[in-house]
């Protein structure tokens, strides 16, 4: 009998240990509310369509979560992804189209692959920026980042003059919509893209000198890393990704919109720190980020699919971010005044 | 045979903003042997091995690994040459794995960067096994203890295979069997004809596992003698070894009644039984080695700090401080040695900085500030403490690191003030303004405060003090009056030599 208790007991610990305990207590409740729901709301939410809509809105915000994670890990921030998702799909869209649309800038029309290139290009240097003034300026990422997304809008809006590019090409839409065994090429991309960054962050060097930068930045000069390239190869990493989510997103539209990726910024942090992955560093869960990720999509989709107030949703959504961080910071909550004064000796 | 110098820096200078930390200090360390480096707190050791360790960079001179020479300028430039360096604070990635803070910034990879996650695995818990280190590799550092993540740090210079190690202050939080384990691990190193730097304050180690000793001194370089021709005497003997001129403008001041008295104040782990009293125009050094737990007895009469034990009488009364509010509201002010973060704010005026002080009595009832009241109590201390500014209003970080002083002790003493407590008033002060400092504190005693002067520099201590009260790691070695405090002997208690010799 003791031993059955013991093993029950110590699962018990292990489980109230794992980081995300909270996100899946988190989706476990989201989706016994939804199997709960209105009939007719229930009935949608759990079609085959529309699950494959939650995955597939999913994997554009897991796209810019996988970054998002690893700025986070090395206690840095950034604001500006949103705004250079935008700006990604827009260029390229402008070069894949040509000059379709009479009210944007000249621009001749180049294959399909040479347009991502250079989407993709334009975004990685602005992240580049973002790294460079951040390190060598020494400013702060909060500041820096959200300078460059008013930049970078400002840059949206004056490439387009305020019109989306529009009548992409069917191959475009074909790649933007089509599936795989009823698998969006999306979600294929996506899941490379996971594998990929997942195993660099926790398998290679670099991954373990962005753990080191964000749980001691000291330390990790001192043992001879070099901080403010690992800082700058970040941030232009995080401009990279934020174009392949801003084509997923405009591709399968067969337009992009100017203002794509509004939300994306914010909506990464809260899906990295429900997951587990806090603000100070030194840590990073892709597998929380994955699940904070379905989490608020299934959130808004359902909800929707409810009728629930979109305003409601909003302050549903702050709460619940309040709640797991509170959570994921258990260990280090204290209520009585002894324990405080004991902390600080 | 001769011993061969495996490191020689020569003629090395640093200063920090116009303050000197080091002057043309010229050091050496012998290979296979232990170098012990010795000084008082200031004199420069630390700063000259965060030189050599490429934290920071001399202003000038020259650096010699096997008669090589090299440049320094960054981490990674040290470590190529061979050398690692044990910092006294300790310097780990809390989140990460034992195994992945010894191998940071060197790991063992494949192609592509991949890490041999398994294989380095292996080779670390080999080599804590190797040493007799009781440390999982695969442990979370942030779930040893204190004394395990020390050791942890040695076992990172020993991965490293440098040739060689410096190690600042490594037993300061080790138990004695710890102490034993790690004093193996240097006679291996020896042996293995790595240099070792060993930076102590405790002289039975150093003797004990010394081959040669260096002094350093006011941010010079005193000497250096193989161990077995100085004794303890001559060690301190150079340490000290200074006049204490008329720097210090102390005069004899009416002493009154006694004003705060401390009976057998305790906090387990930092101060034990400390009792004291300080009289009213009375000025109490606190001296003692960095750690000594002098600042925490102050935080613990300041209510920053908790005390399991002991009682605290003001004025004859018994009282009870449960927080800086309840101290301040009894006149008990506690001024911190680390004034940048801890006492100004550098971006605010310094009119506002001084103000900040009493800004309780310069509100009407709503909690409007009497802007004329302000400007009358600013101009005031402006002249009693002789702030030189051109301006009030200008931030704080325009002034030097005295004026800034000046300006701590404008906001404190703006109110009504009957103890007061100074943490290393004159740290990184220049010369000239530490005399009006100096002037300042007598003045403050002329006008019947009871003070407490917390200092690591002994003149200062000796030169300003009415009594010395020294510690050694929580414990009070000794009260003396200050006839009878000479540098031997407060540096003595210092070291924890209860006779004072």
């Amino acid at each position: 009998m003791k031993n059955k208790h013991g093993r029950l007991l110590s699962l018990l610990e292990a489980a109230i240990k794992w980081p995300q305990t909270g996100i899946t207590l988190a989706l476990v409740i989201l989706y016994m509310i939804l199997a709960f729901a209105p009939t007719e709301a229930r009935n949608t939410f759990f079609l085959p369509g529309n699950i494959v809509n939650v995955i597939r809105q999913s994997a554009i915000s897991i796209v810019i979560g996988i970054p998002i994670t690893f700025t986070m890990a090395a206690g840095l921030l950034d604001l500006s992804i949103g705004s250079l998702a935008c700006l990604g799909a827009i260029v390229t869209c402008a070069f894949i189209t040509g000059h379709s649309s009479s009210t944007l800038e000249i621009c001749p029309q180049v294959p399909i692959w040479a347009a991502v290139l250079i989407g993709i290009f334009v975004t990685s240097v602005f992240g580049w920026i973002n790294g460079r003034v951040i390190t060598s300026l020494n400013l702060p990422p909060f500041i820096v980042t959200l300078a460059m997304q008013e930049v970078a809008k400002g840059a949206v809006l004056s490439f387009s003059r305020g019109f989306p590019v529009s009548n992409l090409p069917p191959i475009v839409t074909g790649m933007g919509r089509g599936t795989l065994f009823n698998v969006p090429y999306t979600v294929y991309l996506m899941l490379v893209l996971l594998a990929v960054f997942w195993v660099i962050l926790s398998k290679t060097k670099f991954g373990r000198h962005v753990y080191a930068i964000g749980g001691n930045t000291e330390c990790a000069r001192l043992s001879g890393i070099n901080v403010k390239r690992t800082k700058i190869i970040i941030y232009v990493i995080n401009g990279a990704m934020a174009c392949i989510a801003g084509l997923m997103v405009s591709f399968r539209l067969g337009s992009a919109q100017t203002d794509l990726g509004a939300t994306y910024g914010l909506d990464a942090i809260t899906a990295c720190c429900l997951g587990g992955t806090a603000m100070g560093g030194g840590k990073g869960y892709m597998f929380g980020t994955i699940l904070g990720c379905i989490f608020l999509t299934s959130l808004s989709t359902g909800f929707n699919l409810m009728n629930v107030n979109a305003y409601y949703q909003q302050i549903i959504k702050g709460v619940v971010l309040v709640v797991a961080i509170a959570f994921n910071a258990r260990n280090g909550i204290s209520f009585r005044r002894k324990e405080k004064e004991e902390e600080k000796a | 045979m001769a011993d061969e110098k495996a490191l020689e820096m020569q003629h090395i200078f640093k200063s920090f903003g116009g303050v000197h930390a080091l002057k043309d200090v010229s050091f050496c360390a012998y290979r296979g042997k232990v170098n012990v480096l010795m000084g008082e707190n200031g004199a420069g050791k630390s700063t000259l091995m965060r030189v050599l360790a490429g934290a920071i960079t001399g202003d000038s001179g020259v650096i010699r690994v096997d008669g090589k020479e090299v440049q320094i300028s960054r981490p990674q430039d040290s470590k190529a040459a061979g050398v690692a360096m044990i910092y006294q604070e300790l310097n780990l990635v809390p989140q990460m794995t034992v195994e992945a803070n010894m191998n940071l910034g060197d790991e063992w990879t494949r192609t592509a960067g991949f890490v041999r996650i398994r294989d380095s695995v292996k080779r670390a818990q080999a080599l804590l096994d190797e040493y007799d280190l009781d440390i999982d590799a695969k442990a979370e550092v942030s779930s040893l203890s204190i004394a395990e993540q020390q050791m942890l740090e040695i076992a990172k210079a020993l991965a490293s295979d440098a040739k060689i190690i410096v190690m600042d202050e490594p037993t300061s939080s080790l138990t004695t069997k710890e102490v034993n384990s790690l004093f193996k691990i240097i006679s291996r190193l020896t042996s293995e004809n790595r240099t070792v730097i060993y930076i102590s304050h405790r002289m039975e180690e150093v003797f004990q596992i010394g081959d040669y000793v260096s002094v350093m001194r006011d941010g010079t370089f005193v000497g250096v003698w193989p161990i077995a021709e100085v004794t303890q005497a001559d060690l301190i003997a150079s340490m000290v070894g200074r006049n204490i001129n008329n720097m210090f403008p102390k005069e004899t001041v009416p002493i009154g009644e006694e004003v705060l008295s401390v009976k057998g104040l305790t906090h387990k782990g930092l101060f034990e039984d400390i009792s004291f009293e300080v009289r009213a125009g009375e000025i109490l050094g606190f001296s003692g080695l960095v750690g000594a737990g002098r600042t925490e007895v102050a935080l613990a009469i300041f209510g920053a700090l908790h005390a399991d034990a002991g009682e605290v009488f003001l004025h004859g009364e018994k009282i009870q401080i449960r927080s800086p509010k309840d101290a301040i509201d009894k006149k008990i002010v506690y001024i911190p040695e680390d004034r940048k973060t801890l006492a100004l704010d550098l971006r605010a005026k310094i009119s506002d900085n001084i103000a900040l002080g009493v800004l309780d009595k310069l509100c009407s009832r709503l909690g409007f500030v009497d802007q004329a009241a302000e400007k009358k109590l600013c101009e005031e201390q402006k002249t009693r403490f002789r702030i030189k500014t051109p301006d009030m209003s200008l931030p704080a970080n325009s002034l030097s690191g005295g004026n800034q002083q000046k300006v701590v002790l404008a906001k404190w003493l703006s109110r009504d003030v009957d103890v007061l407590i100074l943490d290393e008033p004159t740290r990184g002060i220049d010369v000239g303004s530490k005399e009006e400092i100096y002037r300042l504190i007598v003045e403050l005693a002329r006008e019947g405060k009871a003070i407490i002067m917390i200092s690591s520099e002994l003149p200062e201590v000796l030169g300003m003090s009415d009594k010395v009260m020294v510690m050694y790691e929580g414990r009070k070695m000794a009260n003396l009056p200050i006839a009878e405090a000479t540098q031997e002997r407060v540096l003595a208690y210092s070291f924890g030599h209860k006779d004072g010799k």
